[in-house]
């Protein structure tokens, strides 16, 4: 090819141009397919360089400018490639154009045409042999006439006319000819492949592919290459598929259910949704695999909803870690799918945990064992945990109900409702049980694990503070009576419940052991100072009031001599090392071990018995060191100052284990002074001479279960008292910040303010408004009585 | 000859007393031709804004009439007064206030509250015995050993209780802001119904 082609005015010699052209355009369209071969692709290349050529030519040639600037119109109305006829003619963008155009529209109906005899299979088949063939040449044309694309197309842009670039050209024409003729029947016979698909056949996916990708390209064109705008691919292929997909699982859910086994379905389900997941992504655009997905899903989920609501329910009751899982994979793919379930968990861990608290042993007296209770709260607890982790991939809905149910059914449970037992009592017992001496539950190395758990539970008790104090309590006993399995332990506790508790709570507990060990020092210096012999062994514990829950009750009571001489000296000496102090014997929680030696007569083998005895039972065990070892009831009161509840009951205990013999008077059985029998005024009683045991030490120091009743009594007034006290403070707080304040906000506001240390009841806030009423913190308004108004 | 208003005053009061007491109020309602047994002596009161059951001070007395703009006295006028107030308590509004100044002229001085028995009394005088409630909460507290008398609140939440709460108690809400004493009283009702 020379530039001796195009001579001037020579119309012939343009023809013959526009022939050469056509023939490269033809061998383009028709054999690109056919692969390209080193000579293929150096006479493509050949041909497009030359055609550049011709371009750079022209754009050179003076008033070029003026021809490309002309509209389109313009070339249309000339018949040849001649324009303008003072500087000859040139070949032009426009006209170049508009020839490739009429080319593409020729071929594209011969595409038809051959199409038009294929059908079915064949038809889709041959529609993707024939879109790949023309996409490819193409893309080569789009290369070949880059310069129409740059300049003529681009100018024609700018002077706000809509022409295609050459590809563009492309796509439009093949749309308006080819694919609008046939589009119907390729799509229907798509679905039915697709159905055959989902029948079990195999089929070949590529084709329908084709069609889908042929389509989102037509869509993109025509929309600009706006990514949300395929419009003609939304309508074209997406509907078809998804109104098929529809139509088909809806018919095929039914089949499915047939055997009604929450099972079955499930895993047909689940493979099925696998199999479309991968499936779809090979035959439909991106943007329409989520949504055939969701039309299965509600089709096969949601439409049956009810049926897994059902079935999670028989699973759960059966405990199927892995097919709960299942399901909860299935219904938290459709939305809300979860809400039903989450509240059955709720229901039945609750359910669960009621009917287990139910069965938990009782103690020989009636009362609620505390380790099996709390053992039985822990696996409850740890066998719907497990599910919150292993079915429910820790899904905060699911934990949010464990956690809802595990506050219900320790706090509001059918055992306490017969038995006036809490639960923050119970998980203090069980503390203390741990922590005592000899405790048969707790080997050194699992203490954490169990202290892990009593925290575990406290997070759902609802008196957290019911809990503090029972705990302060047992901590307490355990301390004053030397009791407490290892100071570790006892040190780890308390730092796990200062997450929870505060640290002004532990601070408290701090502070006991802080006086244990002040109190080694202080007797060690009493025992250096002191000058007197005694033959009493002995220890101080001195207690600070603001720490320890004990006070003292008896305040009449008369020491044995012997024993007062001493406790002066102690007093003495502590008050002066700490003037201003005050120290309150607290005699009830003291005690002492007495040694006698038996028999007394020298009538055979003796033994010395140890016995351990209360203060109290020790100041009445002292009256029988007299000549004849006899003692009148009514004495006892007399000398001792005891109430006589103290009195009888201490007598009850060395009666029953022989040490004492009542030898006047009688015993009644009348339920009084905590229920046990009681000793008329005119008893006697009289040291057994002769008294045997097989064991040499003896504990005579153990509570009767009126005292222990009297005890959990006391502790639960005084955590009723503190709570008005508690409540009320916070009320006056909200209503100084508030001055105006409506009783629901009040009230809701209390609650929330207090529930990290209890939850209060409403009639127990309403009590507490009353009593500000009364001391006019507060008023009624007078115009709206559920608003209450702060009085300054 | 009609009596100034000042001379009407010690007609009643004591002797050389700026306050007309008990026995001279009890004449005067007898001199009205009113009966103890009604609420014509309470609204009577209520026209002088008494501060204390049973006794008017002068003040009371004087300002009352100047208020009334009666210039002498008579008994047809102060009778017309009653008849007034006793349409005027007719209205919710009037009536409640009415009825929370009585809390303050019935209690005891420097007492907070108003023992039962005179509880009762004004109740059974200024309420129709069909009013809801009343008789029925007054059985009650009765019933109740540690309940000797009725504070402000009380006295005045009783009122809109009786006002707002059905006989039935199907609109009644123990979280509402009732004092607890008409919980109580709500509570016991509805568990001896069913």
């Amino acid at each position: 090819m020379t530039l001796g082609l195009m001579d001037q005015n020579n119309n012939t010699e343009k023809e013959n141009l526009w022939e050469f052209i056509r023939a490269g355009v033809i061998q383009i369209l028709n054999k690109t397919n056919e692969g390209l071969s080193y000579d293929r692709y150096m006479s493509i290349y050949r041909f497009s360089a030359n055609i550049l050529f011709i371009f750079i030519t022209l754009l050179n040639t003076s008033n070029a400018y003026d021809f490309c600037n002309k509209p389109l119109s313009d070339y249309s109305q000339n018949s040849g490639f001649v324009v303008g006829s003072h500087r000859g003619a040139h070949l032009l963008g426009g006209q170049l154009y508009l020839k490739f155009w009429n080319e593409l529209k020729i071929y594209n109906r011969k595409v038809l045409e051959i199409l038009k005899d294929y059908n079915d299979k064949l038809l889709l088949k041959k529609y993707e042999t024939y879109w790949n063939r023309y996409t490819l040449a193409g893309k080569i044309l789009q290369q070949v006439f880059s310069y129409i694309n740059r300049h003529w197309v681009k100018r024609e842009h700018d002077e706000g006319r809509a022409v295609k670039s050459i590809f563009a050209l492309m796509i439009s024409e093949w749309h308006n000819i080819v694919y609008q003729s046939i589009y119907q029947s390729l799509i229907k016979i798509s679905i039915q492949e697709i159905s055959n698909w989902r029948d079990g056949d195999i089929i070949d996916y590529k084709p329908i592919k084709t069609l889908s990708d042929s389509c989102v390209l037509i869509s993109n064109y025509y929309s600009n290459f706006n990514e949300f705008e395929l419009q003609i691919y939304l309508n074209n292929i997406e509907k078809p598929v998804i109104d098929e997909t529809e139509n088909y699982y809806s018919q095929k859910s039914k089949l499915y259910l047939v055997d009604n086994q929450i099972l079955n379905y499930m895993h047909k389900v689940n493979s099925i949704l696998e199999a479309e997941k991968s499936q779809m992504a090979l035959i439909v655009h991106s943007s329409s695999q989520k949504k055939v997905i969701s039309v299965i899903e509600a089709k096969l989920i949601s439409d049956h909803k009810s049926f897994f609501n059902e079935g999670f329910i028989l699973l759960l009751e059966n405990y199927q870690v892995k097919d709960l899982l299942l399901i909860y994979s299935l219904l938290s793919r459709i939305e809300n799918g979860l809400v039903d379930i989450q509240k059955s968990f709720e229901l039945h861990t609750k359910q669960y945990g009621m009917n287990s608290l139910e069965k938990v042993s009782t103690m020989k007296d009636g009362t609620i064992d505390p380790i099996n209770f709390v053992e039985t709260v822990v696996e409850v607890y740890n066998k719907y945990f497990y599910l919150t982790k292993e079915s429910f991939c820790n899904d905060p809905g699911f934990i949010t109900a464990l956690d809802r149910a595990c506050r219900e059914f320790i706090n509001r449970n059918k055992i306490f409702e017969k038995k006036s037992f809490k639960s923050s009592e119970l998980l203090a017992s069980y503390a203390d049980a741990i922590l005592k001496k000899g405790s048969k539950i707790a080997i050194d190395s699992d203490f954490e694990a169990k202290f892990l758990q009593i925290i575990n539970v406290l997070r759902y008790i609802d008196d957290k503070d019911a809990f503090q104090d029972f705990y302060r309590r047992g901590l307490a006993r355990r301390l004053v009576n030397d009791q407490s399995t290892s100071h570790d332990a006892e040190q780890s506790m308390i730092s796990k419940l200062k997450e929870i508790c505060g640290y002004d709570y532990t601070n408290k507990l701090i502070r006991m052991f802080n006086d244990m060990d002040i109190n080694k020092d202080l007797n060690v210096d009493f025992r250096n100072l002191s000058t007197q012999q005694t033959d009493i062994d002995y220890y101080f514990k001195i207690l600070n009031t603001a720490a320890w829950p004990l006070s003292s009750t008896q305040i009449d009571f008369q020491l044995p001599k012997n024993l007062s001489t001493l406790v002066n000296n102690y007093t003495d000496f502590y008050c002066q090392k700490h003037k201003g102090r005050k120290l309150n014997w607290l005699w009830q929680y003291s005690k002492m071990d007495v040694k006698i030696t038996l028999p007394m007569n020298n009538t055979g083998p003796n033994h010395t018995y140890t016995f351990t005895v209360s203060t109290f039972q020790y100041a009445i065990l002292a009256l029988f060191n007299s000549e004849d070892n006899k003692v009148h009831y009514l004495d006892i009161n007399k000398i001792t100052g005891l109430l006589p509840y103290l009195v009888n009951n201490a007598l009850l205990v060395f009666t029953k284990c022989k040490l004492i013999e009542l030898v006047g008077g009688n015993m009644t059985h009348d339920a009084q002074d905590g229920g046990g029998p009681s000793f008329s005024p005119e008893s006697i009683f009289m040291l057994n001479r002769n008294f045997k045991s097989k064991r040499l030490k003896i504990n005579l120091n153990v509570p009767l279960r009126a005292e222990k009743k009297q005890e959990v009594i006391e502790a639960n007034r005084a955590i009723h008292e503190d709570h008005h006290i508690v409540i009320q403070a916070a009320i006056v707080r909200i209503m100084k910040t508030h001055k105006t304040f409506s009783h629901i906000l009040l009230v809701n506001e209390a609650i929330s303010q207090l529930s990290k240390r209890f939850k209060p009841s409403i009639p127990e806030i309403k009590k507490a408004i009353d009593a500000l009423i009364d001391k006019d913190y507060i008023e009624r308004s007078e115009d709206n009585n559920e608003i209450y108004n702060y009085l300054a | 000859m009609r009596k100034t208003i000042k001379e009407a005053f010690q007609q009643y009061s004591e002797p050389d007393e700026k306050h007309m007491s008990p026995s001279g109020f009890e004449i005067l309602i007898e001199d009205l031709g009113l009966s103890m047994e009604t609420i014509e002596p309470l609204l009577l009161c209520w026209f002088f804004k008494c501060l204390r059951m049973g006794f008017i001070s002068e003040e009371e007395w004087l300002l009352a009439f100047d208020k009334a703009g009666i210039k002498k006295f008579s008994v047809k006028d102060l009778n017309k007064q009653i008849k007034l107030l006793a349409i005027d308590i007719k209205d919710k509004q009037n009536f409640k206030c009415f009825y929370n100044w009585l809390f303050n002229f019935a209690k005891a001085p420097n007492s907070k509250t108003i023992d039962l028995e005179t509880v009762e009394g004004l109740l059974s005088v200024i309420f129709e015995p069909s009013k809801p409630h009343i008789t029925p909460f007054l059985g009650f507290i009765k019933d109740q050993s540690h309940v000797a008398a009725l504070n402000k609140d009380q006295w005045q939440s009783l009122l809109d209780f009786s006002n707002t709460i059905n006989s039935d108690f199907s609109n009644y809400s123990s979280e509402s802001a009732w004092p607890v004493l008409l919980d109580l009283y709500a509570e016991n009702t509805t568990r001896e119904k069913n």
